[in-house]
């Protein structure tokens, strides 16, 4: 920035500040005061946490950082948090921001797996084996029950670097497609790619919603439905082949294919590359113009984005959740979560590991994760007839608990279970929710049921860590996808061959060799020891 | 003069332009107002276009009570009204002597000043400076280190030079000082341009994000424009997250929301617009023509 005359110019403001003509100074200061007091909790050693800041603090509850569940941890807790909002959009960056000038919070909660390994790879966040074999109580008991967070917490250099959570495997997208269109044009659910084009065909052409208008799409192609498709075929990017892991390429071009025979036949909405991130296709789904569309049923929140809308749209829809079909690749799960999910660090330069790793403990324990899940018994939550807590007034639990999740980072879900899955939480005395729990069931069959696999090697949170050269391979190579797209819209004058053949170009000339060899490698060295999809499935609901 | 076939055939063209241009702006705020204004049933299908469909206040009832909203609201207008009042008062402090031709040494301070708009210090060294003032957590560290805009200075600075040297000569026959000449005559003649200065730092300080993401870290003190990015990103997140296999679950803002929280932050600016705008035509001209 400007930097000679602004720093004059700042000099004299600050003689300006220090004269306090303006009440600014002394206001913010007065508040930096009152919030370590706040927490009461004299004797404890202190740490910074980070926090994201999502905006959705209701005012009166006070800030992300300084809030009853705050005070709550302080109080109960072995150690005094002083929390760091991290704005969500914006996190990495922050957070570099802080790391690189050394601001960093001691504990560092962070989604992005590829963050996470920057950091590792920057050395800025510490081994914690020692910790935890030294200080933990909860969380080693937890690792000794899962050791799969042991697996998954593991570096390169073999050591644990990473806090995680459990949660059960379930379904997390769903494949749902009309059933009263179904019925109605007397069609079965299909079961192969064949038979989707078939019903989608069918969706479009033969008037489904009976309104004497061709104004429906069979299937969504843009969002998670596009990659719903990919998954069909086991675009996945990376497979085995011979006990083998390497790119993928045919099956990329069958998955395009098929795309491209939905898109040259009119099935799909033809403007389908404009909606990145598919909320038209949610949109066209939740006013009955779409037949067969991917969404969720993970949370009680997916009722109202998928569900209600439709329902009140078409009153006489009826939405089934099937399984993806069977490709000449296989029959795969549409998309599940990430049971053993990965969160937190602590900072390399942490003046207090010990004090950090005891607020991990405690964040992990049971006791903290029903309070910040349920708020207080009584207050916030009762029992209900499945013996589960739940909110007992859903307007005053979302004005006080709802926001806190980003506390739950470290809370595995999975100890709180029969309780904690959506199973639990929807309400069955209400019929909309009573058939969308239908649909979670039927999902999680569809993704977890008999002779149904995991298309990936793993879930995209445990692929490995790539280098920054490797990175920028990476970057340069994602651009294949736009060949394959121009593909797709572009008719008989751009084939999927050709596609195939600049990709391939592409692939070849950014160095993509590189890329694969790596993953051949990483693979080959830890076949044994890596979280793949099978340790995943340790995690499935048994019945 | 009756305007020629050919002239009136112009303008129909050149009014046909403007117009589809100022649509083009329009459009999308109507669309966000209406949206803001929609039942969350018309919305989720997709209704809603250019005008509300299924008149609710929802969103905004949500926004309020369920957003610090207000709180940033309050911290924006802190932030732009002093931010104004700083950069403004040093603005004139520095552009009135750059004009006086007995200034010495006048062309190496401008100079010196220009020179500044041709590199910057770099994100992380800048914010090192700012904790190393302290200023790390206070609006201070937003208004000081843009204080004065170089630009803006230059644009002062040419108005007040156009001002006739005969208007300082009379003045100072009469007893005229510094101080009395700069505030009695040089400012109440300058007012277009102040005008137009003011608007510039205001829009610049209200729309402030990267500096209050990267320099705050107190939620407390976060502005609008922080706020409402964040509600807009964690749905934007959510999705493209979701591509990489991500399985980050949240509450989401409904989307009227987000588009009520556009218009909230969007409101204030606009409403100051038509006031200062007859200043504003005046004063972006300045220098465009040298008599």
């Amino acid at each position: 920035m400007r930097n000679a005359t602004k720093k004059k110019w700042a000099a004299i403001a600050c003689l300006l500040a220090g004269t306090a003509i303006f009440p600014a100074c002394s206001n913010d200061g007065g508040e930096q005061g009152d919030k370590s007091q706040g927490a009461g909790s004299q004797g404890k050693s202190k740490i910074t946490v980070s926090i994201y800041e999502r905006g959705n603090v209701p005012q009166e509850m006070g800030t992300i950082d300084n809030n009853q569940w705050t005070k709550w941890i302080n109080e109960n807790g072995p150690v005094e948090a002083q929390y760091v909002p991290i704005p969500r959009g914006e996190s990495v960056q922050k957070l570099n921001l802080l790391f690189a000038s050394g601001d960093a919070p001691d504990v560092v909660s962070d989604f992005a797996t590829s963050f996470r390994d920057q950091l590792y790879q920057q050395k800025q966040i510490m081994a914690v084996d020692d910790l935890i074999a030294e200080h933990s109580v909860s969380y080693k008991a937890l690792m000794e029950k899962y050791p799969e967070l042991k697996k998954a917490a593991a570096k390169p250099d073999g050591k644990m670097y990473e806090f995680g959570r459990v949660q059960q495997l379930v379904g997390f997208q769903a494949l749902f497609i009309r059933n009263d269109w179904l019925k109605k044009l007397d069609l079965k659910v299909p079961e192969t790619p064949e038979e989707l084009f078939e019903v989608a065909k069918a969706f479009t052409e033969n008037d489904p919603d009976g309104n004497g208008q061709k104004d429906t799409f069979g299937i969504a192609l843009s969002g998670e439905t596009g990659s719903a498709i990919n998954t069909m075929f086991r675009d996945v990017d990376w497979v085995l082949e011979d006990g083998k892991l390497v790119r993928g390429w045919e099956q990329k071009n069958k998955a395009n294919e098929f795309k491209k025979r939905l898109y040259d036949a009119g099935l799909v909405d033809k403007d389908f590359l404009a909606d990145k991130n598919g909320q038209k296709a949610q949109q066209d789904w939740n006013s009955g113009k779409i037949g067969i569309f991917v969404g969720r049923t993970v949370d009680p929140v997916n009722v109202t984005q998928y569900y209600e809308p439709l329902k009140n749209n078409v009153p006489d829809a009826e939405v089934i959740a099937i399984k993806l079909p069977a490709s000449e690749y296989g029959r795969f799960a549409i998309g599940v979560n990430n049971p053993v999910q990965m969160t937190t660090v602590i900072n390399a330069n942490a003046k207090n590991p010990e004090a950090a790793m005891k607020y991990i403990d405690f964040m992990a324990s049971k006791e903290a994760g029903e309070m910040l899940r349920y708020g207080v018994e009584g207050t916030h939550s009762v029992k209900g007839a499945n013996g589960c807590l739940k909110p007992q007034d859903a307007a005053l639990f979302s004005k006080e608990v709802s926001w806190n999740i980003d506390f739950q980072l470290l809370m595995s879900q999975i100890e709180l279970e029969p309780c904690a899955g959506i199973l639990s939480q929807l309400d069955p005395e209400k019929p909309l929710e009573k058939e969308f729990l239908e649909l979670v069931k039927q999902n999680n069959e569809a993704n977890l049921g008999e002779g149904v696999e995991y298309a990936s090697i793993t879930h995209g949170e445990h692929m490995p860590t790539l280098s920054d050269n490797l990175s920028v391979i990476q970057t340069n190579v994602s651009k294949i996808s736009d060949f394959y797209n121009k593909a797709i819209v572009a008719g008989a004058s751009y084939t999927i061959e050709q596609a195939y053949a600049e990709a391939l170009d592409l692939w070849n000339k950014s160095g993509g060799g590189e890329l694969a060899a790596f993953y051949a490698d990483w693979y080959e060295t830890s076949k044994d020891t890596a979280f793949f999809a099978k340790d995943m499935w340790q995690f499935a609901k048994k019945e | 003069m009756k305007p020629s076939r050919g002239e009136r055939i112009y303008s129909i063209a050149v009014y046909i332009v403007l117009s589809i241009a100022g649509l083009l702006c329009l459009l999308p705020l109507v669309h966000i107002a209406s949206l803001s204004i929609s039942s969350m049933q018309a919305v989720a299908s997709g209704h809603v276009t250019i005008y509300p469909v299924g008149l609710s206040f929802d969103a905004y009832k949500q926004l309020f009570e369920g957003t610090p909203i207000m709180k940033s609201f309050m911290n924006s207008i802190w932030i732009t009204v002093f931010g104004v009042l700083f950069s403004m008062v040093f603005t004139i402090l520095a552009a009135y002597p750059l004009t006086r031709s007995y200034f010495f040494g006048r062309r190496t301070y401008t100079f010196g000043i220009v020179f500044t708009m041709l590199f910057g210090g770099g994100l992380i060294p800048t914010y090192l400076t700012i904790r190393s003032l302290e200023l790390i957590n206070t609006y201070w560290a937003l208004w000081l280190p843009g204080l004065v805009s170089v630009f803006n200075l230059l644009v002062l600075r040419t108005f007040i030079e156009n001002i006739p040297n005969e208007v300082d000569e009379a003045s100072r026959i009469d007893g005229c000082g510094e101080w009395r000449y700069l505030l009695q005559i040089v400012l109440p003649l300058s007012t277009p341009v102040l005008a137009t200065l003011g608007l510039f730092y205001g829009v610049g300080y209200w729309n402030s994000f990267f500096n209050v993401l990267m320099f705050i870290n107190d939620s407390g003190k976060f502005n609008l424009a922080v706020l409402v990015q964040q509600l807009i990103q964690s749905q934007m997140l959510l999705s493209q997250m979701n591509a990489s296999g991500s399985s980050e679950q949240i509450v989401l803002s409904p989307e009227m929301v987000n588009a009520a929280a556009i218009i909230v932050m969007v409101l204030p600016m606009m409403a100051v617009y038509p006031f200062l705008q007859k200043h504003f035509v005046k004063g972006v001209m300045i220098g465009a023509v040298k008599g």
